[in-house]
């Protein structure tokens, strides 16, 4: 294993790599750490992601390898500590003219497909994105032939093993389809900070769907950004439930680039105890005729905070977009807090934009009703908490990874 | 009648919010028994409904109720419901997101939990549901619909009846089932509490009009007024109610 050390062997990489780097070290020396003027980390301290942690007992990382390796993947993609676990992997025969690999391979195997796209999505001004390209060890890399239909979906297992950084790279070619299930964890207990980056490039008419799940580890602290690039006719569509974890942030950032583009972005966010969990969206309309829906929903009990911040820009020549976006939240203690910013920045003028925000607590009156029909009490409230979250476990397809999220969602509710 | 007494009030008092409601109401319910409480707005009818469930918005100030020997005010609402008392509700709460196949199921087999019977799978529970439903001539398709979500009026009275029909209560209490019902859903709910009338249970019949009581014929007709139960009569007392109204039996007791 070349970064069997967990750190970055510098060594052995080529001297583009370094450069940008370099470049990211830069970046985030003129932007510094934000802090809570940032409009953006108001309610969540981006420090807290920036600490160092001890590496995971090594049993535990290979009993949480088997136990969350998707039976639905057609391959499975371990990382621990930043670090490509193929002996925990699962891995399938190589597609013609695809490639489904650890960035440390690709960067041997597809080194010119992997320097002209690498970090060129990442938000210019983000601190967070900066350190990740400047620090991170491996991910995963998955390029997809034109046409092409990956046989199932690859799995992304990223556990927490100290603090580490890992980017993936995306890149659907035109009119290809695929699925990407990650699952983030880490041992409880045990402090483990992730910062992860999946960068994901659309080719006219490709489609790539994403479905993530912070599945425990309750002093895992976990930085997710995604980033993707929409061309002509390509579909992007992102579901993230964030129903662990001791800190959770994402931040996607999606360019409609293309006309007939379509961005479908959607998470649940279901906290308890003093955790903190914080969605922030960027869509940014380049081109008209495009569409995006959005629909994020937060469940806060104990003494839990969960925010969302929703940026939806259309440029001036972006006529004809569609734009979606909707936050609804349930507040289920007097201590939990939400906060929900939508922010709409429209330049063009024929647009169909809309934006709704809803916080409230459960109907008391439902709550009666179903246990004058017999319900215990805390029946009623799951009762009533899992039909808030239906919609989004719903639409998931049948298999382990909506068990998954199911059950975490009873666990923590 | 007989039976064995099923509910008890005696001077029962109750306030929503600062406004005290019933003031000092007497009823007895033996088993077998069909009573009918009838009496203008505001006199207390919904109240009692609301109190006997269990409602936390309801503040029990004074007197008792014993429902099976016990004091009905120590059970919480969902031991109340399990133990055979139910409320068809005047005003069926919709509850987005719940399908209302599972929520009868659900209540269903807390119920036969309760009882010490074990819980009713789908394919048992489908086909009872479906005897059921077919009695309230209820729209299969309902069934899997959110509970009451855009249900119209009768469609939501219906329900209540399909729940008490899944339910088999002791006591039923009807509150106002009869309001916004048209004459076919009106025979189908009364159908439905017929359907149920045995020595064992009996029922409350609610209500502000007579018509409810051409189907559904009771023992007792109770006019209550400003929170107290004024006149007691056999069922042709509703009949006279209908023909001079209520007038001449408050003016004398306002």
């Amino acid at each position: 294993m070349a970064h069997g050390g967990g750190g970055v062997s510098v060594g052995v990489e080529p001297h583009w790599l370094l450069a940008r780097r370099d470049e990211a070290e830069r970046t985030l020396v003129r932007t510094g750490i934000p802090d809570g003027r940032d409009e953006a980390w108001k309610y969540l301290d981006a420090q807290q992601f920036l600490v160092s942690a001890h590496p995971s007992p090594p049993d535990d990382v290979s009993r949480l390898a088997a136990a969350l390796s998707l039976p639905e993947a057609w391959q499975v993609m371990v990382f621990a500590g930043g670090v490509f676990r193929k002996d925990l992997s699962r891995l399938a025969p190589q597609l013609p003219g695809s490639a489904v690999e650890a960035m440390s391979t690709a960067l041997d195997t597809d080194a010119p497909s992997v320097g002209s796209h690498l970090g060129e999505l990442d938000p210019m001004d983000s601190a967070m994105f900066a350190a990740n390209r400047e620090r991170w060890s491996d991910g995963l890399f998955l390029e997809i032939a034109a046409d092409a239909t990956l046989p199932g979906p690859v799995q992304i297992l990223d556990i927490g093993s100290g603090s580490s950084f890992l980017r993936h790279l995306v890149l659907a070619g035109p009119r290809s389809r695929s699925e990407i299930l990650e699952v983030r964890v880490a041992p409880d207990g045990i402090l483990a900070v992730g910062r992860s980056v999946l960068e994901a490039n659309l080719q006219q008419g490709a489609s790539v769907s994403f479905r993530s799940l912070q599945a425990g580890g309750d002093r895992l602290r976990s930085w997710a950004g995604l980033v993707a690039r929409l061309e002509r006719g390509s579909e992007f569509s992102s579901r993230q439930f964030l129903v662990s974890g001791e800190l959770a942030r994402t931040e996607t950032v999606v360019e409609l680039a293309g006309p007939e583009a379509r961005a479908d972005l959607s998470g649940l966010t279901a906290v308890s105890g003093a955790r903190v969990a914080d969605i922030l969206t960027l869509v940014r309309h380049a081109s008209g005729r495009a569409e995006s829906r959005q629909l994020f929903q937060a469940l806060a009990g104990g003494k839990s905070t969960a925010s969302f911040l929703g940026i939806v820009q259309v440029e001036r020549d972006a006529q004809m977009t569609s734009a979606r976006q909707s936050n609804r939240n349930l507040l289920l203690s007097r201590e939990a807090s939400i906060n929900s910013r939508p922010q709409l920045e429209i330049w063009a003028d024929d647009v169909k934009c809309s934006h709704g925000s809803t916080t409230g607590r459960l109907d008391e009156k439902a709550l009666f009703f179903l246990r004058s029909r017999g319900f215990s009490e805390s029946g009623a409230r799951a009762l009533l908490v899992r039909a808030f979250a239906g919609e989004l476990v719903e639409g998931l397809p049948e298999g382990s990874f909506r068990s998954l999220v199911e059950t975490l969602l009873e666990e923590t509710l | 009648m007989s039976g064995e007494i099923l509910l008890e009030l005696k001077g029962l008092r109750a306030k929503a919010g600062e406004t005290e409601i019933l003031k000092g109401l007497d009823l007895t319910v033996r088993r077998g028994e069909v009573h009918a409480i009838m009496g203008p707005n505001g006199s207390g009818k919904s109240t009692l409904s609301q109190v006997i469930a269990g409602h936390p918005g309801y503040e029990v100030t004074g007197g008792t109720a014993q429902y099976k020997g016990k004091d009905l005010f120590s059970l919480a609402p969902e031991i109340r419901s399990r133990d055979g008392i139910f409320i068809a509700y005047q005003y069926p709460v919709e509850i987005p997101g719940v399908a209302n196949n599972y929520f009868l199921r659900t209540a269903l087999n807390e119920h036969r939990k309760h009882k010490g019977l074990p819980e009713l799978e789908g394919g048992p529970f489908l086909k009872l549901l479906r005897e059921r439903m077919k009695a309230v001539h209820m729209d299969p398709a309902l069934s899997g619909r959110s509970l009451n979500e855009g249900f119209s009026g009768g469609q939501k009275k219906r329900n209540e009846v399909l729940q008490m029909l899944l339910l088999e209560p002791e006591l039923a209490f009807l509150d106002e089932t009869d309001s916004g019902l048209d004459i076919d859903a009106l025979r189908d709910c009364a159908d439905g509490v017929n359907s149920l009338r045995s020595p064992e249970r009996a029922f409350v019949v609610v209500t502000h009009y007579q018509r409810l009581l051409d189907h559904i014929i009771p023992d007792f007709v109770h006019v209550l007024h400003d929170g107290r139960i004024i006149r007691t009569g056999s069922k042709e007392l509703a009949l006279e109610l209908e023909a001079k109204g209520y007038e001449w039996l408050t003016a004398g007791a306002a």
